[in-house]
């Protein structure tokens, strides 16, 4: 059950954030505000589906950005995994997690990953994407905050839908505006034509490449588009 | 309590594990593995994905399947299709008003209504030969039970045909039995909301941005042009050739993928 009065006061810090000069949508309002009445390093939204489209709504900086594409990278981690179950996945000591997301876990820790909470997005029947919540401190959140960061949860929900109705809407909610993680698919049908091999083919040979040089996918991407990777180098 | 309720898990997974599965013939077999399939599916959205691809596989002659769904403020959406030509020819009928997903979703009962040959139909003189120009010929769209509790959604089932009389007259059958799928998806929740379309929408532009980025990376590498020149080639093809962005890209790609299985040139 949703605590009535909780929600009125978080709402009421997302809006009077929202007031800021730099406002650029509500999913980014609501990061800043989970990083701060929560108490974690950082926050982000990202919109995810059953297949491997993903699109990073909002972060409230670069190290929880950077975690996200981590995850977008691996196509595993705590908020593949709470949008895949439905369920929130609460990680309090990462470096004890052991075998879980294998593509993910290493590289976190070694940026500084210590707890990750993760909440699937509801809107009605259907999940839009994840909250997620980092810490660079391992330990439990406090029941107070971690019910905090389940109402901030819901209102990320509204705040992906507001943002993507509003005006013109958000640039991630336009089909035809590059994503977050355009490069990448860029890439996947340049190496594609290339190499004559399928798009999933080749999205799984950028994949590999990123998980054994330990460089993010986005800079493998880069690389190709850039012709500072030769294309060779990804036949089998 | 408890056990009954684990009882019923367990019959319910092992009916999920398909250990279950009795005889009766292909069609039975079928109706088991779609109704498996919908039990698994973990959203409404997922239900009606399978329930368009299911219609494609079942349905003879169907070349196309879409789901309509009008809201009670006279809003149309297709929030899922086997194709995205299905979506065009769905929004030719929001826009001009008329044809068989139109009709179907406003008068929801049992409703039944077809074409055998839309170059020549004089019963929707826009949609009808604009059909004809994409290519198809025949459509067949039956009425999706109405949902009683608010919001209420009314909506069809559309299956398009390349051929003229494609759609063989007991067609409407399985495309009934289908529908009935979708609405009960569509009533098994009373959180179908307009964020619910919302979110569909938002997921379809997911995909599609995949897409577009795929193809204009097709083109860079048959080329050798940049990014930005490759997205303006695929905008102008898509003007010329009025197709929307994404089925061109999705064109692009798939060539590329039929090319596959060519042998090397070089």
């Amino acid at each position: 059950m949703v605590d009535g009065r909780r929600y009125q006061r978080l709402w009421r810090l997302v809006t009077a954030r929202a007031r800021g000069r730099d406002f650029s949508g509500w999913a980014g309002v609501v990061c800043v505000v989970a990083v701060e009445d929560v108490g974690v390093d950082g926050a982000a939204i990202s919109l995810r589906s059953s297949g491997r489209a993903q699109e990073l709504a909002a972060a409230s900086g670069s190290w929880a950005r950077g975690l996200e594409e981590l995850q977008y990278s691996a196509g595993d981690g705590p908020g593949v995994e709470a949008f895949t179950t439905a369920r929130p996945v609460f990680v309090t000591e990462l470096d004890r997690a052991g075998q879980r997301w294998p593509g993910f876990l290493d590289t976190a820790t070694g940026l500084g990953l210590a707890a990750v909470f993760s909440f699937p997005l509801q809107a009605g029947a259907v999940r839009l994407g994840t909250l997620d919540l980092y810490r660079r401190e391992p330990g439990a959140l406090p029941a107070d905050r971690l019910a905090d960061a389940a109402v901030l949860a819901d209102l990320a929900t509204g705040a992906l839908l507001i943002d993507a109705a509003s005006g013109e809407g958000a640039s991630w909610a336009q089909a035809d505006l590059p994503g977050h993680y355009d490069d990448v698919n860029v890439a996947a049908g340049m190496l594609a034509t290339a190499l004559r091999i399928s798009v999933d083919d080749a999205f799984l040979r950028l994949r590999a490449r990123a998980f054994s040089s330990g460089e993010p996918l986005l800079g493998i991407a880069r690389s190709v588009l850039d012709r500072r990777l030769r294309l060779d180098l990804f036949l089998d | 309590m408890t056990t009954d309720k684990a009882g019923w898990t367990a019959d319910r997974e092992a009916f999920r594990g398909g250990r279950e599965l009795s005889g009766g013939g292909p069609l039975a077999g079928q109706f088991a593995e779609l109704t498996r399939a919908l039990l698994n599916a973990p959203t409404v959205a997922d239900v009606l994905d399978q329930v368009v691809t299911a219609a494609h596989r079942v349905i003879p002659g169907a070349d196309l399947v879409s789901i309509t769904l009008r809201t009670a403020d006279d809003c149309f959406h297709t929030p899922v299709v086997t194709n995205v030509v299905a979506a065009e020819l769905d929004r030719i009928q929001y826009e001009t008003g008329e044809g068989p997903c139109v009709e179907a979703s406003r008068n929801p009962g049992p409703a039944e209504i077809r074409s055998d040959d839309l170059a020549t139909e004089t019963a929707w003189p826009r949609f009808g030969p604009e059909a004809a120009r994409l290519g198809f010929h025949s459509v067949l769209s039956v009425a999706l039970a109405p949902n009683a509790r608010p919001p209420r959604y009314s909506g069809a089932l559309n299956v398009y045909s390349r051929r003229p009389g494609a759609l063989a007259p007991d067609a409407h059958e399985p495309a009934l039995l289908l529908a009935t799928h979708a609405s009960l998806a569509l009533a098994g929740t009373t959180a179908v909301t307009r964020a619910d379309l919302t979110v569909a929408q938002l997921h379809r532009a997911l995909e599609s941005r995949d897409v577009i980025g795929q193809a204009k990376g097709v083109l860079m590498a048959r080329r050798g042009i940049g990014a930005d020149e490759a997205f303006d080639e695929l905008r102008r093809a898509s003007q010329d050739l009025n197709i929307k962005l994404t089925a061109l890209a999705r064109l692009v790609t798939a060539r590329n993928a039929e090319a596959d299985l060519l042998p090397a040139d070089d």
